[in-house]
């Protein structure tokens, strides 16, 4: 069954380009097109989408107030934040919101349909760089509840970008009890979304980045 | 009177009038009224003496009155403390070098130090030298005393050692100040020093205590001017960073602008590059339909590059005018949101710049809100001139607002309203949710 996505954004000529370009993978399909935030959270209930791309600036109710009203409302919608340089704070503040990856406009093509695969997936992807920078400036709250072993070890895995599934199928167990550790592990470190969570495993120690030279 | 009869003389005549008597026998009528005359002679001698003591006195006085006077205007000349000084150094004569001091922060109860502010003669010490308040004792016994002189500051039993060490290291043997007053404030003082011993005629005492009612009205003025200047250089200043600050608004703008317009074209160019790359491979017959689409994009981005470079050229509303503008404004939202604008323009409207400047933008505003705000999938423009003035007219069908609700943050509104209050032309809006927008200027 392909992806289904819906986009945001305000520029029309984007939309259509988005649509028509992800039109060429059978695995994505696109629901659903928004004009700002108040309609991408209206979509995002009636449609059920898997993935929401999100542009960050958008007049009505913007990005960052729509992912968040989304991953609050709807925890099963993941949320790419589509952005722009000049938005490098909402890039910091969309992910605080709970978007669970963030892409350039001026991205490859091929990593945007990478990127929300992966997203569907449950997978955390940061470039080391996006990392380093997420972490001076995404403010991790310091006040969390102690994880469990088994928690800790989803965490761990979690950090290390891997899905649900496979998750699942390295601890040997069933795609919802990790869905429901997840959720678990979120609401003891009080974040809104597995990249806040997977920033927190790099934090603690849990997770290496591999490679922080940059 | 010419001439001065001497006493010699009239001893002469008493002897002439003595041998007179002894080798004749003179009445006694005679010689009283010789001595009379006499006495007479001698009292008009002695007026005449005082007469002439006091013309004297009196033309001194008036060149002393002269030169106060002149020494008077020229200190209401000044415009700093060195003319100030200037003005005033003739009035002791000889060996002597001037000085204004003001104690720290004008005031001597809080000062701990005062401060040369000006200086003039030979061997004077650079402005801005400082004597901590402890070195000079000799100020604390009167402070209420304002004229002081000291003839031989080694050796005037007034001066505590302290004081007379300082003072002689600075080389002042012998001075004459005036303590400058303002408002029951000891401020400073204005001396007169000599580095040698010596007197201080009456003239001179009279001439510096007659100045010092000018000097003390002079520095409050001098002040004042200073504080004022520093007051007009600090709005300059302030002008200045409010200049920057709106440029950097403006440059902000453009960037949100170029932004919004350009860099979404691009991302869309690419995006549809891509794709025809992928037709390539899936469906060759529909390359052709992306290669369009890529130029259409292409055409859009060079509208809205014509447009954002005509914004940034503040004299392009001036060479190609507001109807131009306005055109190129209307065609690059249209491209770039795809929503149609009509526009009905008349010829170019004869206006101050700056009357269309204000219209150029509040025009551009109100499309902005329409297609950011109100999701207007049409919008019509209008500028039209008639015997009322010029009318401009921009209505959408866009989900429209209570115009009595305000809303924080959005500045657009406000912003048109006060262009066109500057302006003093008349602003309407109507507008109720559903029903859309219209807004109708007139000036």
């Amino acid at each position: 069954m392909a992806i289904r996505i819906v986009i945001a954004d305000d520029h029309a000529i984007v939309r259509q380009g988005l649509r028509v370009f992800l039109g060429f993978d059978p695995e994505l399909e696109v629901v659903g097109e928004a004009v700002n935030g108040k309609q991408a959270i209206e979509l995002a209930h009636s449609l059920q989408p898997d993935v929401v791309l999100m542009d960050l600036v958008m007049p009505v109710v913007g990005g960052v107030e729509a992912i968040a009203t989304i991953r609050a409302e709807l925890p099963d919608v993941e949320v790419i934040a589509l952005t722009s340089v000049l938005e490098d704070n909402s890039v910091v503040e969309a992910v605080r919101a709970g978007a669970i990856g963030y892409l350039l406009k001026d991205t490859e093509a091929e990593e945007l349909t990478r990127s929300i695969k992966a997203a569907a997936a449950g997978q955390v992807q940061l470039s080391p760089k996006a990392a380093a920078r997420l972490m001076r400036d995404v403010r991790l709250p310091e006040e969390t509840d102690a994880l469990t072993a088994r928690e800790t070890e989803i965490l761990r895995l979690l950090g290390k970008g891997l899905a649900n599934k496979e998750i699942a199928q390295q601890l040997d167990i069933g795609d919802k009890t990790v869905r429901t550790h997840v959720s678990n592990i979120l609401a003891k470190l009080h974040v809104n979304s597995r990249t806040q969570a997977a920033l927190h495993a790099v934090r603690i120690g849990l997770v290496n980045l591999p490679d922080t030279s940059t | 009177m010419t001439q001065t009869i001497l006493p010699e003389d009239i001893d002469r005549l008493h002897s002439i009038l003595t041998h007179l008597s002894h080798n004749s026998a003179p009445s006694q009528q005679l010689e009283t009224a010789i001595i009379n005359s006499i006495h007479l002679l001698d009292q008009m001698r002695r007026r005449s003496l005082e007469l002439e003591r006091s013309n004297a006195e009196l033309e001194s006085a008036n060149q002393e009155i002269d030169q106060l006077y002149r020494v008077g205007e020229a200190i209401n000349a000044a415009h700093s403390f060195d003319e100030l000084l200037q003005a005033v150094s003739g009035i002791i004569s000889g060996e002597i070098s001037a000085g204004l001091y003001f104690w720290e922060g004008w005031d001597f109860e809080t000062a701990t130090y005062v401060e040369l502010a000006a200086a003039s003669g030979q061997n004077v010490p650079p402005t801005g030298r400082r004597v901590p308040k402890e070195a000079l004792p000799y100020t604390r016994q009167d402070p209420h005393e304002r004229f002081v002189i000291f003839e031989d500051v080694a050796d005037d039993p007034r001066l505590d050692p302290v004081t007379v060490a300082n003072y002689l290291a600075r080389g002042l043997c012998a001075m004459i100040s005036i303590r400058l007053f303002v408002k029951e404030r000891w401020v400073g003082a204005l001396v007169f020093q000599s580095s040698v011993p010596r007197t201080f005629s009456v003239r001179e005492r009279r001439l510096v205590a007659g100045v010092g009612d000018y000097v003390r009205g002079a520095i409050e003025r001098i002040r004042l001017q200073q504080a004022t200047e520093a007051a007009r250089q600090a709005a300059e200043v302030f002008a200045a960073q409010a200049k920057q600050l709106a440029a950097l608004e403006e440059r902000t703008r453009l960037a949100r602008e170029l932004h919004d317009s350009v860099s979404q074209v691009l991302y869309s160019i690419s995006l549809w590059g891509h794709s025809a790359r992928a037709f390539m491979k899936h469906d060759p017959s529909r390359i052709g339909e992306s290669v369009d689409y890529i130029l259409s994009l292409a055409e859009v981005g060079l509208s809205e590059m014509r447009t954002l470079i005509f914004e940034l050229r503040p004299e392009s509303l001036e060479e190609e005018g507001l109807i131009s503008a306005l055109r190129k404004q209307a065609e690059s939202l249209q491209a770039r949101h795809g929503i149609t604008i009509t526009s009905a323009l008349c010829v170019e409207p004869a206006l101050p710049l700056e009357v269309k400047s204000d219209l150029y933008r509040i025009a551009r505003e109100a499309l902005h809100n329409a297609i950011k705000h109100a999701q207007a999938s049409q919008i019509h423009l209008s500028l039209q001139g008639s015997t009322q003035g010029y009318c401009l007219e921009i209505a959408d069908d866009g989900l429209g607002f209570d115009p009595a609700q305000t809303f924080p943050g959005h500045f657009g509104l406000k912003s048109m309203r006060e262009r066109t209050g500057a302006l003093q032309g008349t602003f309407e809006l109507h507008s109720a949710p559903g029903e859309g927008t219209k807004i109708t200027i007139v000036v």
